[in-house]
């Protein structure tokens, strides 16, 4: 998850069709330029170059979630007519948007995290086998990474119990942009 | 009521944009000649409705992604961010990008 300010600008990001190096791309509505999620930062137009602010965010089942945080409030989408807005919003003759994923195959999704240009990848399979925290050190820092198979998540913190950027991301897509990425050993 | 409240969110929101192309020029791929490329842009939600969690009707077992922002948590279902892969959202004075 991103920050919108970029520098003293607020940005606001819409979806782009077409995939960059396996990854999502976004275009904010301030500028036109384009920008990679996955790399954080723009790839055409006149904020070529500049990054994005991460915002470290989790991933989880919606009961992990509101159990550890009994005060958040939900995204909801208004429906018309039984149906979200967004598949009136499109042009017709255009394809639907891509449904949610419901099954997941755990030895090709992993949680990815990056301090300081060192990569880690570890399938959540792995990382079920492993009592939680496990205990490591990445890019000079020591960090614990938790998990929790029925909660389908997993997270960094630092030692002081900071929540770390990491995310979850298929093999494929994570490698693509840190090929030198390590795993547990 | 309800009507007026989602017309207004509409308005607000992506109407305030239109569905656009933008051209440049990139790598498919790192290493990979440049090329013209032309994307067309599609106006996701911006400051989409949220409910607590007691009014919420999601799933115990559909999948979020969660956020903690100057003290407030704010969940997004991942079945939405999916249909319009990233949404425009604000917590607390924090604006933020989720995107799945």
């Amino acid at each position: 998850m991103y920050a919108r300010q970029v520098g003293d600008r607020e940005l606001t990001f819409d979806f782009a069709e077409g995939l960059w190096n396996n990854n999502l791309l976004i275009v904010d509505r301030e500028t036109d330029s384009v920008w990679s999620q996955l790399h954080g930062k723009a790839i055409i137009g006149p904020m070529e170059g500049e990054p994005l602010t991460i915002i470290p965010s989790v991933q989880a089942t919606w009961k992990f979630w509101k159990e550890r945080h009994p005060d958040t409030r939900v995204m909801v989408l208004p429906d018309v007519e039984g149906r979200p807005y967004y598949y009136r919003n499109r042009p017709t003759g255009q394809s639907s948007p891509k449904k949610p994923k419901t099954e997941h195959d755990l030895s090709v999704l992993g949680f990815g995290l990056t301090i300081h240009d060192e990569a880690l990848w570890v399938p959540l399979e792995e990382l079920h086998g492993l009592e939680s925290p496990v205990e490591l050190t990445l890019g000079g820092q020591s960090i614990r990474l938790f998990h929790d198979a029925d909660a389908m998540t997993a997270w960094a913190e630092d030692t002081d119990g900071e929540l770390l950027s990491g995310v979850l991301a298929y093999r494929e897509g994570w490698h693509d942009f840190f090929p030198k990425s390590r795993g547990l050993e | 009521m309800k009507t007026t409240a989602f017309l207004l969110f509409l308005m607000t929101s992506t109407l305030a944009a239109q569905e656009r192309t933008v051209r440049g020029v990139m790598q498919p791929r790192p290493g990979a000649p440049a090329e013209d490329v032309e994307v067309a842009v599609h106006p996701v939600p911006v400051d989409p409705p949220s409910v607590s969690a007691a009014e919420s009707t999601l799933p115990d077992d559909d999948l979020v992604l969660g956020v903690v922002v100057d003290g407030k948590a704010m969940a997004y279902p991942i079945r939405f961010l999916a249909l319009t892969e990233i949404v425009d959202d604000r917590v607390g004075d924090t604006p933020l990008a989720p995107s799945w």
